[in-house]
């Protein structure tokens, strides 16, 4: 039942827009009917390009290369589109950008610079990776991320607890996370006072953070002159709730306290996996959803379980059975959501329609791990970065070793990122940049990312091997924005070129104009 | 829209002939213009942010001779019977020029989140992400168009941004002080006429794509590029030009980053900016605390203490609030790496200017620093005072992303000692 179920999703139904298909997909299955009953005509489906760049910004977090782009389009197989999901699925690319992607969540989008001391990135990067590639079932990943303890080097999920550990205080920032990320529960106003329009009270918040009294990381030195770091939990205990006489103990949401205090951290587990008949099923499909579509069923991502009812619960509801009948399979979301037909409507805001109605795809931004692969394949912004901060961060002497690894260069050049797209401010969720001046000037002005839009650098030098100016005026277009000018396009830039005698400058203007072009930003 | 209070009030100004009269217009405005800020005494504000906790006991609260004063001597200053640190002699000498809060306090000594305390007057949460103050006091006063931003930070904290107000408030940051203009010039090769060639394609380019994506963000990502290129070509860049100051003055603000960095802020917040934001860094003495604090005061104390006087001198003292201060103070004790820890139940802001009562200490702590014992003043305490003299209503409420009504400040009474 469930290998027919699984076998019916994959399904080869939209190869071709024009031919009438009895439509499978649950989640077309649902859209098609609600459209019908709000009277609500849907966006037509995206021609062969904007597919390729959309998916391959969702699924890859990087643009489609002109070779790609050219032999998916010139591909008559009538399942391309499905099997290009699988082809996207596997690589390596695709699965750094997976592990990015948890490692920015789990983090809430909050690197510091002093993280690799209670965190080895390698480790830690690494096993996201391998979670996100063998699919490791997503109750066992959250288990793992909360109950395992142990040497953060042969235990690698113990490093999501060691990030928030912290000798001063219990890790009070771990119960608003875990509450947040695993749950969709903001339960974090409720450290300083019961929650005042929801049911949430002080002891619920304390009742989880006195879990986490116990817990201790050890250093070590090891032979091989590195550090080792072990989380261990000494057993959860009693508590007071600061600047108050009120004791705690372990108990979660629902009152239930741990059997064993000392190893408190598998019951706690349990109690998230279990609570709410599965909530934590629920807040995840709506957090890929989000990420795909541009909108949760519930937004912010956080907001269960409080007056917001989710944009449409049967569905809601259906794609989370079909999560858990899956044994918790990230990757048959993605391949539900992806080859349906709602994923792949066009985002013209030509007939105005509610964003909760998805009956056109949501504008998206590029989010900063996007936007880091997408200027690095554009502007080779890792070579540059890494040419300005290898000394000071790879190769510098007084750091400690936890520090010299490419994991942790990669973080700083999420930090890179992310401070251009949202200037000075966190981005609490992925939708939440637009319109940054700062960017606009690097982009526009900057000296060294205008030497990576020349002639003799990248991809325009690549590009200017093509002899003749249209064939390079595709290449441009097919780099940045993944598909060809239209002929009102090419014909303007043409002028432009002959006006300019075809000089190589006039080719840095058009490259520097597509990239600071809207298109070039958004994902749509 | 945004800029209509500011050229008002200007006009007024000129109309009615000096600072003196500006109080009575908009006293005479204020029943019919909510826009206009009631009484508002300043118009900007230079914040210059001692980045990693200033040791309150070796810089404006010392406590020589006791057990937890440490090397550090103290000397007498223009604020009648107080006592500095003898590494700030010139801020001791103009000490009559400012104020001193010794009892602000808080409970929080981790430094991402009282950086964003101090930045925003609220706590951290991660429901709510508020602006920083130099975006909410640049939409709350207005930016001067045709120019710069309302709010420049000198190597901002990445803590607080734009928060829930539109993305054009957010701080421009400028991170090196040595090339503030780095990406606001053009750059070699790019003429202005070339720069002009470029804009027109990339006008055609957008026209289609704006045209069939009207929303919000696209709009957003146009008015940034709009705003960059106004800046580009905006006579008031020149502001970051310091090497048209005198060469005495220069040496008087100190030739550090810091040092020509508060002097651009002068020279920005006569060019129109609302607020800037300097950054010194480096106060997080964990080690070596006393060495390391006195060579940072070296740097601070030529710096505030010429910039003052400068905006004194030149009349625009009146309008502007100098405010210094750092996330946290540091702990009494010293620790075995002759350090000092984080501390935040008592520490220090100094003020000056914008209507600031000159030459007064708010606050006291014990004789070893370990506990205030007169008049504790919050950080809500302070942003009230701030928006006090800067006219905004802390009770005006504002929509957070999620749709929250959020006020500007919650809590805290303005300080009047100081008024």
């Amino acid at each position: 039942m469930r290998l027919a179920g699984i076998f019916l999703i994959l399904m080869p139904f939209f190869a071709e827009a024009k031919r009438p298909l009895q439509n499978l997909n649950p989640i077309d299955q649902y859209f098609e009917s609600y459209w019908k009953a709000e009277k609500i005509k849907p966006a037509r489906l995206t021609n062969d390009y904007e597919y390729l760049r959309r998916l391959t910004l969702d699924l890859g977090g990087r643009l489609p290369t002109p070779d790609e782009i050219r032999a998916f389009r010139a591909n008559r197989d009538r399942d391309k589109r499905a099997k290009q999901i699988e082809q996207l699925i596997k690589e390596e690319s695709t699965v750094q950008f997976w592990a990015d992607q948890w490692l920015r969540i789990l983090f809430q989008y909050r690197f510091s610079e002093t993280d690799p001391i209670k965190v080895y990135f390698p480790s830690f990067v690494g096993w996201l990776k391998e979670s996100f590639q063998n699919d490791l079932p997503y109750n066992q990943f959250v288990t793992q991320l909360i109950a395992d303890r142990g040497d953060y080097k042969k235990k690698p999920a113990t490093n999501y607890i060691l990030k928030h550990l912290t000798p001063e205080e219990p890790p009070i920032e771990l119960t608003s996370r875990m509450t947040r990320v695993f749950l969709g529960y903001q339960i974090q106003c409720a450290q300083c006072h019961d929650h005042p329009t929801e049911d949430w009270t002080q002891e619920n918040f304390w009742g989880i953070t006195a879990f986490f009294g116990g817990l201790q990381s050890k250093a070590r030195a090891t032979f091989e002159g590195g550090v080792s770091i072990k989380l261990f939990d000494r057993g959860a205990g009693e508590m007071l709730i600061p600047d108050t006489e009120t004791k705690i103990t372990p108990r979660f949401l629902d009152g239930r306290a741990p059997a064993n205090l000392k190893k408190s951290g598998t019951d706690l587990a349990r109690f998230f996996l279990e609570y709410e008949n599965g909530q934590f099923a629920r807040a995840l499909v709506n957090r890929i959803w989000a990420h795909f579509m541009g909108r949760g069923f519930v937004e912010p991502l956080d907001r269960f379980g409080t007056d917001a009812t989710p944009s449409h619960p049967e569905l809601l509801n259906r794609l989370t059975e079909l999560f858990v009948e899956s044994g918790y399979s990230l990757h048959t979301l993605i391949r539900t959501f992806l080859p349906s037909k709602t994923y792949q409507l066009g985002c013209e805001t030509k007939r105005q329609v509610a964003d909760t109605t998805h009956a056109r795809m949501l504008l998206k931004p590029q989010n900063p791990v996007q936007f880091l692969n997408t200027l690095s394949y554009t502007l080779q912004l890792d070579v540059f970065l890494k040419q300005n901060y290898e000394n000071e961060y790879l190769k510098n002497p007084a750091l400690p070793e936890s520090y010299k690894n490419e994991e942790v260069f990669r973080m700083f050049l999420h930090l890179f990122t992310q401070g251009l797209l949202a200037p000075g401010g966190r981005a609490p969720e992925e939708t939440e940049y637009a319109g940054s001046l700062r960017l606009a000037l690097r982009l526009m002005n900057n000296q060294d990312l205008q030497g990576a839009m020349s002639v003799y650098y990248g991809q325009l030098k690549r590009i200017m091997q093509k002899q003749k100016p249209a064939e390079r005026i595709e290449e441009i277009f097919l780099t940045l924005l993944s598909r060809p000018p239209s002929r009102v396009e090419e014909k303007r830039y043409l002028t432009f070129l002959r006006k300019k005698g075809n000089s190589p400058r006039a080719y840095e203007d058009v490259y520097w104009t597509l990239m600071n072009s809207t298109e070039f930003i958004f994902n749509h | 829209m945004i800029c209509n209070d500011c050229s008002r009030r200007d006009f007024i100004r000129i109309a009615l002939g000096g600072t003196a009269a500006a109080g009575l217009a908009n006293r005479f405005w204020l029943p019919s213009a909510d826009a206009l800020p009631m009484a508002a005494k300043a118009k900007s504000v230079i914040l210059l942010w001692l980045q990693g906790a200033p040791s309150q006991l070796d810089t404006f609260d010392p406590k020589p001779g006791s057990v937890t004063g440490g090397p550090t001597k103290a000397i007498d200053t223009a604020m009648g019977g107080v006592q500095f640190a003898d590494s700030l002699p010139l801020l001791a000498k103009s000490a009559d020029q400012f104020s001193l809060i010794r009892s602000l306090h808080s409970n929080d000594p981790n430094h991402d989140s009282a950086r964003y305390l101090l930045h925003t007057g609220w706590r951290k949460n991660e429901t709510v992400d508020h602006p920083h103050v130099g975006s909410l006091v640049s939409k709350e006063l207005g930016v001067r168009k045709g120019g710069l931003p309302g709010c420049i930070t000198f190597g901002g904290s990445n803590e607080s941004g734009a928060g829930f107000l539109p993305y054009d408030y957010a701080p421009l940051i400028i991170e090196k002080v040595e090339k503030p203009l780095e990406d606001l010039v053009l750059p070699k090769g790019v003429t202005l006429k070339r720069l002009r060639e470029r804009e027109l394609l990339l006008r055609a380019q957008n026209k289609s794509f704006q045209k069939d994506h009207q929303e919000e963000m696209v709009d957003a990502q146009q008015k940034a590029y709009d705003r960059a290129l106004e800046m580009i070509r905006s006579s008031h860049l020149k502001a970051f030009d310091i090497s048209k100051e005198k060469d005495r003055l220069r040496r008087a603000y100190g030739e550090t980053p810091f040092g020509k960095a508060c002097l651009m802020a002068r020279r920005l917040v006569g060019a129109g900016v609302r607020f800037v934001e300097v950054t010194l860094a480096d106060w997080d003495t964990h080690e070596d605390n006393f060495t390391r604090t006195s060579e940072l005061c070296n740097q601070l104390d030529p710096a505030m203490s010429t910039l003052i006087e400068d905006l004194e001198s030149r009349g625009m003292l009146d309008d502007t609030i100098v405010l210094c201060m750092g996330e946290f103070g540091r702990t009494p004790r010293i620790n075995p790496n002759a350090g000092r820890d984080h501390f935040s139940r008592a520490f220090f802001a100094a003020l000056a200017g914008g209507g600031i009562q000159p030459g007064r200490v708010v606050g006291k702590t014990n004789e070893t620093g370990t506990e205030i014992t007169e008049r504790p003043v919050s950080v809500a305490d302070l942003y009230s005072t701030l928006y006090k003299q800067l006219g905004i209503d802390p009770e005006k409420k504002y929509k957070s992303k999620s749709d929250r009504p959020i006020q500007i400040l919650e809590g805290g009474k303005p300080i009047h000692e100081l008024l």
